[in-house]
């Protein structure tokens, strides 16, 4: 490696206690990101991919009844050993995060500007006019007309690609190192998706931001990230990088999610395979491979061990049966 | 929101509550042993409550006299007791009428609809358009001072409470599938209200009528401290406080008992009244 | 028809119909007024001539408009004891009225917003629990008791306040605030509590929201993340039940200003209550009723100013 990664995770654990027991939406996840890179993280919802990223900025935790272990490094700085203001200053100044819904995500009864202006007054330590000024800039910068203007209006008087505009203006006003995806257009109109992904991936490498992208959906994460991280019932079940997933996957799940797929060079009318069955329960797990009853692939050995994760070069993934692999070539 | 976002939400939602049986003893206990000595007043050897004993005013409780006397030397005790039987004959009675009326009021709203619901709604508006306790200020001062009367009067300030009650949950049954069969099979409007739609009505009325025992409760006491409700020889608990408020610094105990008494009816009321709501309606019970 | 006008509309037909209806129960209800207020030793003769000056003789909607007719133009008679014109007579007693909702107001708010605010950052914790269960027992305190404990506590037992009795602002601001302090906090106490309960309610809620969690990745300190982001949003049902609970509020005075022998308005309706003074009682609850029903619709108009997405869409309640 050149050089230290900007992000490390070690074995990040997130449970919930439930009326039927715990519940380990994440369990022991570790991943690294440089700087300016982008990871793609894809799994279906309640995969546990929202609440790891949002467990590593600790907006899951103790305080919403959540216990998460592990190691995370900022810039190797242990983010869980900081004190509760400096990991508010790190999280305001060097993090920026876009959420799912801006319908949810901006407060609906303060202005746009003021939401763009606050972390810069916070963590920047601007005045008010001078964050005014640049909530302003920062509007034109996302593509919004008329910012002057729109920086006095509420949220609602907005279009749904317009807020998620804004969102991404707030996530970028202190310059962050790393910028979070989650799941950014799921909730937007099909027409506005792409434009969403092209701005989020403009102010990326205009800024050499690092990116988490957040999204169940393998085509969103094929053209823009480096690197992909697969997950199922909490855990990363594959990581390569994103051109040989899409070459050659290894784990039948993520063979699963790529058929799932529609491609263009399919003829017309072909049937797009859907994944049979259900994602597990998380509070009732099984001691073998947690993908194993809807797998093609399984063996008894499946269901009877948990496979651990075998490394490839730059690539892993926790399967016995992997693909694209000579029988008998791993152990 | 994500969809493990909202997972974590209801998984924070569902986490076992600590339930208190044990608490529940306490409340019920006190309301059962109100409810029999109001029943039993006659028999169990209580003094006249109106009985005066000049000599013996304002006495400190005593071995004679368990909770003293009050400023006309009339057993306090006896006066309690007296009094909760007059707030239970108004508590029970009053949402009761309130109920027969209001529950008719607003099953015929949400059952016709149209016309007819808007004039049950605009009624009701009216109705809430006055401060409670003056309506009923109003109705017992022209009425007469009467126990029928301030029954009549409070009765008719829980008409709205339940006519809305009754609206939104004849609303709700009236388009389930099995109201609509009963339809179709021509069975007569009074047939499907009485039949498909009341029984369904009865749970949350009960729940709701519980509470609003403590409501009139309380209400009847205001209006008997402020000398309008039970007229004046008649015990009842909001008359004891305002006569034991004048003398409150030689014989605090002729206000303080029947407050202290009526604290605990209405407290232990009300600590039923939820537990019933929660198990009637599990989605109130974040209020 | 747009929104503000059919709200204005549907006021005013509130407001006739309410004015009818203490019309009504005044003059309707059993009891000739003229025999209530001669005595039942009167002559026929002398009941004849008062029912004619009263006007009692004529048909009772005519009787109405009548009233309704002066009482817009700020006539609503003059009490039949006293001779004093009723709308002077509210109007004099109105501040002290005002004064003792608005203190108490002020003291319930002071109450129920710190306390929501710190209960919602430990759901479940010993504060919530503990102000829940003070919230459960205020709840079941009613004000005439309430007074009459206040009353025994501070007055009688530490000497601290006066038991009784008002001093108005012009003989001194402190001895004026001292004299309200017992009443104001009689209705205050009792107050708070729902209001609490809604807040926090709203609050938790509010907290779950994705812009909260925005907030926090702001960097902003909890505090603020509560007063700045969490705590605008959860007031729309704080401000309906402040609107709602001003008849409570306003029946609560009548009792308080007995309690504490304030002259306000709630006491002239009670002493024209026990004085059969039907001209004061007809003035006074349907100026109460008037205003109540009008301050309910300027906390309704409340909301369009606070949020400011009603002005685009209906609001959710």
């Amino acid at each position: 490696m050149p050089q230290e990664p900007l992000l490390s995770v070690r074995g990040a654990q997130v449970s919930f206690s439930t009326a039927r027991g715990p519940l380990r939406a994440v369990d022991g996840v570790s991943f690294d990101l440089r700087e300016g890179r982008t990871l793609g993280i894809v799994g279906e919802s309640g995969s546990g991919k929202s609440v790891l990223v949002r467990s590593l900025i600790g907006l899951v935790g103790a305080s919403s009844g959540a216990e998460v272990a592990g190691r995370v490094l900022f810039e190797g700085r242990d983010l869980r050993a900081l004190s509760p203001r400096e990991f508010r200053g790190v999280l305001g100044s060097e993090i920026g995060i876009v959420f799912q819904d801006p319908m949810t995500s901006l407060n609906p009864v303060m202005k746009i500007g003021r939401q763009i202006g606050e972390g810069l007054r916070l963590n920047r330590g601007l005045d008010a006019k001078a964050a005014a000024r640049r909530a302003v800039e920062l509007l034109g910068e996302v593509g919004i007309p008329e910012a002057e203007r729109r920086a006095m209006q509420y949220p609602h008087e907005l279009s749904g690609g317009m807020r998620q505009r804004v969102a991404i203006a707030i996530a970028i006003a202190c310059a962050p190192k790393l910028l979070i995806a989650d799941e950014p257009t799921t909730a937007l109109d099909v027409t506005v998706q792409r434009q969403i992904l092209d701005l989020l991936q403009g102010e990326q490498r205009q800024r050499g931001m690092a990116m988490i992208l957040i999204t169940h959906d393998l085509g969103v994460a094929a053209g823009r990230a480096d690197d992909i991280m697969v997950m199922y019932a909490g855990r990363a079940v594959e990581t390569a990088a994103t051109r040989d997933i899409f070459r050659s996957p290894r784990m039948p799940y993520t063979e699963a999610l790529l058929r799932s797929l529609p491609r263009l060079s399919d003829p017309t009318h072909t049937r797009l395979s859907a994944i049979p069955g259900r994602p597990p329960d998380l509070a009732r797990r099984s001691g073998g491979c947690a993908f194993a009853p809807r797998c093609l692939y399984r063996t008894e050995h499946c269901d009877d061990e948990q496979p651990m994760l075998t490394t490839d070069g730059a690539r892993g993934y926790t399967c016995f049966h992997p693909r694209g692999v000579a029988p008998g070539g791993q152990a | 929101m994500s969809a493990s976002a909202a997972k974590t939400v209801v998984i924070a939602a569902t986490r076992p509550r600590r339930r208190w049986h044990w608490a529940l003893a306490l409340p019920l206990g006190w309301i059962m042993l109100v409810v029999f000595l109001a029943i039993t007043a006659d028999w169990i050897g209580l003094p006249d409550p109106s009985a005066q004993e000049l000599i013996l005013r304002r006495q400190p409780p005593s071995a004679e006299y368990l909770l003293g006397t009050d400023n006309l030397g009339r057993d306090m005790l006896s006066r309690v007791i007296y009094g909760a039987r007059t707030s239970l004959i108004v508590g029970i009675c009053a949402p009761f009428f309130g109920f027969l009326i209001g529950g008719a009021i607003g099953m015929s709203a949400g059952y016709f609809r149209g016309k007819v619901d808007l004039l049950a709604v605009g009624f009701i508006d009216i109705l809430l358009a006055f401060p409670s306790l003056v309506l009923a200020l109003t109705f017992t001062a022209y009425l007469g001072q009467s126990l029928f009367n301030v029954t009549l009067a409070l009765g008719i300030l829980s008409i709205p409470a339940a006519a809305r009650v009754s609206r939104a949950n004849t609303l709700a049954w009236a388009n389930r599938d099995f109201v609509l069969a009963a339809r179709t099979i021509g069975a007569s409007n009074w047939r499907i209200v009485t039949r498909e739609i009341l029984p369904n009505l009865l749970p949350p009325m009960f729940a709701f009528w519980l509470v609003a025992i403590s409501v009139i409760i309380v209400a009847e006491g205001a209006l008997s401290f402020l000398g309008l409700g039970i007229p004046a020889p008649q015990p009842s608990w909001g008359g004891m406080i305002a006569d034991g408020r004048e003398a409150l610094d030689v014989a605090p105990h002729t206000a303080l008992i029947p407050a202290a008494v009526m604290f605990a009816t209405v407290l232990s009321l009300n600590f039923l009244g939820d537990m019933v709501r929660n198990m009637v309606d599990p989605r109130r019970s974040a209020l | 028809m747009p929104w503000l006008a059919r709200q204005v509309v549907r006021l005013v037909v509130v407001l006739l119909c309410v004015t009818l209806l203490t019309f009504f129960i005044v003059n309707i209800l059993p009891g000739d007024v003229a025999i209530v207020i001669l005595g039942t030793l009167a002559t026929p003769e002398d009941i004849a001539g008062l029912r004619a000056d009263l006007g009692l003789d004529r048909p009772m909607l005519v009787r109405y408009v009548d009233w309704l007719g002066s009482a817009l133009s700020g006539d609503l008679g003059r009490s039949y004891r006293s001779g004093e014109p009723v709308a002077q007579a509210i109007l004099d007693r109105l501040p002290v009225s005002l004064q003792l909702m608005v203190m108490a107001q002020i003291i319930a708010l002071g109450i129920s917003i710190p306390v929501a605010l710190l209960s919602v950052r430990k759901p479940g914790g010993l504060f919530d629990r503990l102000s829940a269960s003070a919230a459960f027992g205020f709840l079941a305190m009613p004000n005439f008791m309430l007074g009459i404990v206040l009353i025994y506590l501070f007055s009688v037992t530490f000497d601290l306040l006066p038991a009784t009795g008002f001093t108005p602002m012009s003989e001194g601001l402190w001895d004026n605030f001292e004299s309200m302090i017992l009443p104001s906090l009689t209705l205050g106490l009792i107050e708070w509590t729902v209001l609490m309960r809604v807040l926090r309610s709203d609050l938790l809620t509010t907290l779950k929201e994705d812009f909260i969690l925005l907030a926090r990745a702001k960097g902003l300190p909890p505090w603020r993340v509560l007063l700045q982001h969490a705590l605008r949003p959860s007031s729309f049902t704080l401000i309906t039940i402040l609107g709602l609970n001003i008849g409570g509020l306003i029946g609560g005075a009548v009792i308080v200003e007995q309690i504490f022998a304030l002259p306000g308005v709630g006491r002239l309706l009670l002493g024209g209550i026990f004085n059969r003074d039907l001209i004061l009682v007809q003035g006074t609850v349907s100026f109460i009723a008037v205003g109540f029903v009008v301050i309910n619709f300027l906390v309704d108009m409340l909301y369009a100013v606070l949020d400011p997405r009603v002005r685009h869409v209906r609001f959710r309640s």
